[in-house]
């Protein structure tokens, strides 16, 4: 009963990694319609940049820091998709999944010569801090991890579903010509979008470098899983990417706890194949 | 038009001189020695800490006048390779670097990609060198491997034993890494805890290229309640497990590999690692050998950083090699050059960073090992004591 408590709780922290990460990808594909792949390289530089402001100013500032490698990554984010993606909206979609993947392996190569090989760890003061709930020991820095994607998750929701501005971005996504009829601008909602989207995966890089490392490298796997869970979810789907990254991280951890951990990735893309066969189109159809 | 086929020629013309311009393969004075390891993805700090050794090491020679074989100096060159640990992109670097530069020597230190690349080399007539540990390397019957290291019996019989005769365990858990060099040493130290009579509750992988989260495997551990648990990763994953395992309330004494050392350490913390055992090595002696203490120091004035041990090991491996070279009198024939250094070594001691003293018939390295324990962030003997360097 212990084990099953703590393993939910680990499922639950490492679904909220997935749903945030997923979370940018997913409006940026209801945009675009571009499995947007160069997050993972945005998400590590979040990381790094996170890294480097708790160095400089310390890591009682940690959580000030967060809102500010949003900003940062965003105009990032904002300006991959002025220099980049735009010059090939009106191109064939595998165009621009050629183009994100270029992108994922610059900002990957450039940062291995910028940052060096080397892993380097943040000093989290939350990291520290262990909290017993019942059977179930979690850290502060993880259950952060938690709250900071739920109210994350919940401020896009409202903003999507609920400002005009959303309104605009749900209207482009839905038809460009259309939007554009009736006096939308298809490129800054497309600006704002991969903004958005950046600034979100630069957050999931933030919050979970601590609980590990910070390395060139760590972009890759949290993409993959986006990418899972946007699949399963509902290409382009809000709900569906916050709802699919918490089942994932469920899936897994019980998986991996209950029956072997020797092939962890394989419920992952073993759920993704049984939810398709049923429901092609994800869980929750756009 | 006209622009674009400018362009155009511009750049295939660089590519030619990039890359065709005077084919190192037809310099008479200069032997290539290829690496081949990861100098990107997650095993980078493996694959880039090694070639600095490499490259330290060539550079001293070729300052110091480079080699002298069959009356003809030559100058080392080091052509390297990212296979970004994978096997398969292991093999294809290596047959590049081949029909490249024609390398005589290979050196490759991740199991995974030692393990395909000597599946060819013979055929290719290269001899593969590199401290990866996996016991099948040399146990095919190749001709051309000589393991700069032990395997990893070696180790794990000397873990085995510092676990029931430090740690009084009767039960144990391993905790491991899903590539090769992790499954060799779950295998090995399996068999040699049984031949103790130590009890194995369970097993856990994970694969640390990737993962970063360990904690749904350690809570199954910790459900388990084992005596000590196995550790079985490099340096900065070692370090990041025995953090989660101490937050996630497992208190017992961790059994470490030789993968974990001083960056991992640093990350787990002196009192994370309290009582805690691992193999020694000529790099815990006090005093350091100066070798060690002279390779340190111009390591970190070339390369403006701190070194870790896998440059430690290869430094060592290729004055073995150029020595090699000098004593077969060839710089060409891998099977010469092999003999070579199998008379050659060990080195001279200002080069002796690794401490080889000998390879065995199969071409498996003895060095000097022996196992202890943490103390004060420390790897102590098992009396406690700082080890010295043996007369």
């Amino acid at each position: 009963m212990e084990q099953i408590a703590q393993q939910l709780m680990n499922g639950l922290i490492t679904g909220s990694a997935y749903a945030l990460m997923a979370l940018g990808l997913a409006l940026i594909y209801g945009i675009m319609h571009v499995a947007n792949f160069a997050l993972g390289a945005i998400y590590m530089i979040g990381a790094f940049l996170m890294y480097y402001f708790v160095r400089w100013v310390g890591g009682g500032s940690y959580l000030l820091g967060l809102p500010l490698v949003m900003v940062v990554m965003a105009c990032v984010g904002a300006l991959t998709e002025r220099y980049a993606f735009r010059l090939v909206r009106s191109a064939p979609h595998a165009t621009g999944f050629i183009v994100a993947l270029g992108l994922y392996m610059i900002l990957e190569g450039g940062s291995c010569v910028l940052f060096g090989h080397d892993w380097r760890e943040i000093a989290s003061p939350y990291n520290d801090v262990i909290l017993n709930f019942g059977p179930v020991i979690v850290t502060l820095q993880r259950l952060l991890i938690f709250v900071v994607c739920v109210l994350l998750a919940v401020c896009v929701y409202v903003f999507i579903m609920k400002t005009l501005t959303g309104k605009m971005i749900r209207a482009t996504s839905q038809n460009h010509d259309a939007a554009s009829l009736v006096g939308i601008s298809v490129s800054r909602m497309s600006l704002y979008t991969f903004g958005l989207g950046s600034g979100l995966a630069a957050a999931a890089g933030a919050m979970i470098a601590p609980t590990f490392m910070v390395g060139p490298a760590m972009g890759l796997e949290p993409v993959t899983k986006a990418f899972v869970v946007i699949i399963l979810g509902g290409m382009g789907s809000v709900r569906g990417a916050i709802i699919g990254g918490f089942a994932l991280g469920m899936v897994e951890s019980l998986g991996a706890a209950f029956v072997t951990s020797m092939y962890k990735d394989a419920f992952a893309f073993g759920i993704l194949i049984i939810v398709l066969v049923f429901k092609p189109t994800g869980l929750f159809r756009r | 038009m006209k622009r674009v086929r400018f362009a155009a020629m511009g750049i295939v013309g660089a590519l030619l001189l990039l890359y065709g311009g005077g084919s190192p393969a037809l310099a008479a004075d200069t032997v290539h020695i290829g690496f081949v390891g990861p100098l990107t993805g997650g095993a980078a700090f493996l694959g880039v800490d090694a070639l600095k050794g490499v490259k330290l090491a060539v550079d001293e020679i070729n300052e110091a006048g480079g080699i002298t074989v069959g009356g003809k100096k030559y100058t080392l060159s080091v052509e390297q390779y990212d296979d970004e640990a994978t096997p398969a992109k292991a093999v294809a670097g290596l047959r590049k670097l081949k029909d490249r530069f024609d390398i005589p020597v290979v050196i490759a230190d991740v199991s995974g990609s030692s393990m395909a690349l000597t599946e060819i080399n013979e055929r290719l007539g290269i001899l593969w060198c590199g401290f990866a540990r996996h016991p099948m390397i040399t146990q095919r019957g190749n001709k051309l491997a000589l393991r700069y290291e032990g395997t990893v019996k070696t180790d794990t019989d000397l873990a085995a034993m510092g676990a029931v005769e430090l740690l009084k365990a009767k039960t144990y858990a391993i905790l491991c890494d899903t590539g090769d060099w992790g499954r060799g040493l779950q295998e090995n130290f399996a068999k040699a805890m049984e031949e103790r009579g130590v009890k194995l509750l369970g097993t856990e992988w994970f694969d640390m290229r990737k993962d970063s989260d360990f904690r749904v495997q350690i809570t199954k551990i910790k459900a388990l309640n084992p005596d000590t648990v196995k550790i079985v990763a490099y340096d900065e994953a070692s370090g990041q497990i025995v953090k989660q395992c101490r937050e996630m309330g497992i208190t017992v004494p961790l059994v470490m590999t030789t993968g974990f050392q001083t960056r991992g350490v640093e990350i787990a913390g002196a009192e994370n690692i309290e009582g805690c055992i691992n193999i020694i090595g000529p790099a815990n002696f006090s005093p350091l050998p100066e070798a060690i203490t002279n390779y340190r120091s111009n390591f970190e004035k070339k390369y403006n950083q701190k070194s870790a041990s896998y440059g430690e090991n290869n430094y060592e491996l290729v004055y073995a090699i150029a020595r090699g070279m000098e004593k077969s009198g060839s710089v060409s024939d891998a099977h010469k050059i092999k003999e070579g250094m199998m008379a050659a070594v060990p080195v001279e001691k200002e080069h002796r960073t690794a401490w080889l003293q000998k390879w065995t018939e199969n071409g498996d390295g003895v060095l000097w090992r022996d196992v202890g324990f943490y103390k004060n962030g420390e790897l102590v003997d098992r009396s406690g004591n700082l080890p010295s360097p043996p007369e």
